[in-house]
């Protein structure tokens, strides 16, 4: 087995480089998920919003109780955070994400309130900022109640006011979670963010590797002295297909051993056999584009140059850094033609799979063998350029 | 002499076509694929709906004002496409159904009080909980005023009024928030110099190149060459810098040039710190260019994806230190802080530590270039 010998040795010869590019990318796919390893997903939980709330509306250097009340209702879905109230510390503050918002109750604001409602409540945010329309719609819901209560009851007290609006927004509705026996354990988002990273580490792990050793066997001198060795092509071939298999198993074996142990906490046979085959499905995938790259490229520098964009550019169109459902359906038939595509919607497809039956097992299915195929596909496309150009040197 | 060095270090890091391409081409073929998702990117509203159903028992049918509700969604739905609640009628046996077979995100019923039955938690249901905890809340209030006020029963409006009023961020009231993945691709360009500070120390060292033995020969001391070879690079790095920019200005009709002095400023510390790490790399891990270029390949891809990402915020909570020192962050937090604010004072701090790890990266490389020998075989 002396080129399935070879092929380990220069393995282990680019052993460094290889080892860093998978600790790196299986860490970056680690980080990525770590905020949400053991999150309750049978109960609701509120987004969590930090916001700084500045009042001028001050009474004898207190509060007023209107504006006491809002605090403290608001203190109930968001944290309030003490910011230096200058317009530069608040940028500074908004822009490191030490608050997602900052309220400023105008002087004068309460008592306008209920007068006319010429003043506003300033609220300065990102562009676009979700957890700021949240806090918006809070202020939005206390201050119209309150105004209804003032408006319709003759009410002059503004506790009065507040403890009735506050006795409203404390009413909830009731929620039943109602669960199956046979239903499979619920995976996390960030499980799936996990997975679907996963196929990232899965590419440049694979393709460098597989294409590095491949650039090296497929040097003219190389192949003029393997040509004329006592070993056949086919068993060179054979060795070789061993060679490249092996690696990548090993590949795939460390992200899913790595995905186990720190999952552990959700773990679920049926999905987790089933996130297995798809990232196995993709990692064979993958071997066949390093292949086809490492034997058609010679040059080290084109070799990392096309990497990079074949797998940036993959990765961007296909839905792993910018959700497919933001996309428009140009894009996304763009993306079919990438197997991280299919890999990442039989990811989400296991996700939302709750019993197993063929009714949802069967997409699934069609989803990774989709990824197969595109592998079957790529290898087929790169030995037939190895006959184009074995018969042109033959011709000559 | 030292005009002389220049000029050739100049034509020797001109001719690395892999450097040009990586530092040159590489950022503007990310740019224009980036801009060909971007514009084409759909609103939120259109991708979310809510569905779910309200069983049509004997509760609903006594509950005047649920129904009325109901109905008021349901006729919202159909006369405005913004709206995302679809709301359907349905028996017991029907719901329980669709909720299993996942058609609904969960379904109401009233029996002795107001219940929503869903499979699991998630954006929808938190949505279908949102709206009917506002219907129980206006409830709650109508009622409070009916028993204190009757005669309140004809005039009621409940008011939604909106109390806020957004101030913008500056004065130049930037907004397009897809801008950060433009800046934060000029920022990796400028960390791609990192292969230029590689390449001058494979360059200076006899034992990595035959151009390093000759350099090693001539009568000038090894911190003129590291510093004409780091300023000659530094030169270069800012021509492909400006093109960049310019080309996504133009031909990609991305506003990136204002302040055009304050962006040129933070790009040129930027490129240099990446210079100086290149080097540092180049100096201090003694292996194969292969492992060299494979870490700087790493540090600017986690780099890179950590900055865009989600990851950003967990690190700056866990390991505030690592996100500080992130030097795709710092380029892209001092550009940034120039597009969306009217205050120069996170540039002025990110300009200070770019600054400062240049110094430590090049003290580093100068300390350990410095008085090499070499054994003679």
């Amino acid at each position: 087995m002396q080129v399935f010998k070879t092929y380990h040795k220069i393995i282990k010869r680019k052993f460094l480089s290889i080892a860093i590019l998978l600790v790196a990318y299986l860490g970056l796919s680690l980080l990525y998920s770590h905020s949400d390893l053991t999150s309750d997903v049978n109960s609701f939980t509120d987004i969590e919003v930090e916001i700084a709330f500045l009042n001028e509306d001050m009474t004898n250097e207190n509060n007023t109780e209107l504006v006491e009340g809002m605090k403290s209702y608001l203190s109930q879905h968001a944290e309030i955070v003490t910011v230096v109230d200058n317009r530069e510390d608040i940028q500074n503050a908004l822009f490191s994400n030490e608050i997602q918002a900052a309220i400023r109750i105008p002087y004068g604001f309460t008592k306008k309130f209920f007068k006319d409602n010429s003043l506003t409540i300033e609220q300065m945010s990102k562009p676009d900022s979700l957890e700021a329309f949240y806090v918006q719609s809070h202020i939005n819901k206390f201050l119209n109640k309150a105004k209804i209560y003032a408006s319709y009851m003759d009410e002059d007290d503004q506790a009065q006011i507040v403890e009735r609006v506050k006795d409203d927004l404390s009413k909830y509705i009731n929620v039943e979670v109602h669960g199956d026996s046979n239903v499979l354990l619920e995976v996390t988002r960030n499980m799936i963010n996990h997975y679907n990273f996963l196929g990232l580490y899965l590419l440049f792990s694979i393709v460098s590797g597989v294409g590095m050793s491949m650039m090296v066997f497929n040097k003219p001198e190389i192949i003029k002295r393997n040509n004329i060795s006592s070993l056949s092509i086919s068993n060179r071939n054979f060795q070789l297909f061993l060679g490249n298999i092996s690696y990548v198993l090993f590949c795939w074996g460390l992200g899913m051993l790595i995905s186990i142990v720190f999952f552990r906490h959700q773990f679920s046979l049926p999905k987790t056999i089933l996130f297995s085959i798809n990232a196995l499905c993709f990692a064979i995938t993958c071997l066949s584009i390093g292949f086809l790259i490492g034997k058609n490229v010679r040059n080290k520098n084109t070799f990392n140059s096309l990497v990079a964009i074949i797998i940036l550019s993959m990765t961007f169109i296909g839905g792993l850094f910018i959700p497919l459902e933001l996309m428009s359906s140009k894009i996304i038939k763009v993306a079919q033609f990438t197997p991280i595509y299919w890999y990442i919607k039989a990811n989400d497809n296991i996700q939302n799979l709750d019993i197993v039956s063929s009714d949802y097992l069967i997409p699934i299915g069609w989803q990774i063998l989709t990824v197969c195929a595109f592998g079957i596909g790529i290898f087929a496309f790169t030995f037939i350029i190895s006959k184009v150009k074995y018969s042109r040197f033959h011709s000559q | 002499m030292l005009l002389h060095v220049l000029k050739y270090k100049f034509i020797c890091l001109i001719r690395d076509k892999a450097i040009i391409f990586w530092a040159f081409m590489f950022p503007v073929i990310l740019a224009v694929l980036f801009h060909i998702v971007l514009i084409n990117i759909n609103p939120q509203e259109e991708f979310m709906k809510v569905e779910f159903s309200v069983v049509d028992n004997d509760g609903y049918r006594q509950d005047i004002r649920f129904k009325n509700y109901v109905n008021s969604i349901i006729e919202s739905y159909e006369n405005n496409s913004q709206s995302i609640y679809n709301i359907s009628i349905r028996s017991l046996e029907e719901s329980e159904q669709l909720l299993e077979d996942n058609k609904i995100d969960g379904y109401v019923k009233i029996e002795d009080e107001l219940k929503l039955i869903v499979k699991r938690s998630g954006t929808e249901q938190s949505l279908i909980k949102a709206l009917l905890d506002e219907y129980i809340q206006i409830n709650s209030t109508m009622e409070t005023i009916l028993s204190n006020n009757p005669s309140a029963l004809e005039n009621i409006d409940l008011l939604t009024n909106n109390f806020i009023e957004d101030v913008p961020l500056s004065e130049s009231d930037n907004t397009d928030f897809s801008i950060m993945i433009y800046y934060s691709l000029i920022a990796m360009s400028c960390l791609y110099a990192s292969f230029w500070g590689l390449r001058i120390i494979t360059l200076s060292q006899a034992d990595l190149s035959s151009i390093g033995a000759r350099m090693g020969l001539i009568p000038q001391k090894k911190l003129h060459i590291l510093a004409i070879d780091f300023f000659v690079s530094w030169i270069i790095q800012l021509g492909i810098i400006t093109f960049q920019l310019i080309f996504m200005s133009t031909v990609l009709n991305v506003e990136l040039l204002k302040p055009i002095g304050l962006v040129f400023l933070t790009t040129a510390v930027g490129s240099a710190m990446a210079i100086s790490l290149g080097s540092f790399i180049g100096a201090v891990i003694k292996k194969d260019e292969d492992t060299q270029v494979t870490i700087i390949n790493s540090v600017i891809g986690i780099g890179y994806v950590i900055t865009v990402s989600q990851i950003n915020e967990i690190l700056e909570s866990k390991l505030p230190f690592l996100a500080c020192i992130n030097p795709i962050k710092l380029v892209n937090d001092g550009l940034l802080s120039l597009y969306y604010f009217d205050n120069y004072a996170i540039l002025a701090r990110n300009v200070v530590l770019m600054s400062s790890l240049t110094f430590f990266f090049s003290a580093i490389t100068y300390l350990t270039v410095r008085r090499v020998k070499y054994a003679s075989i």
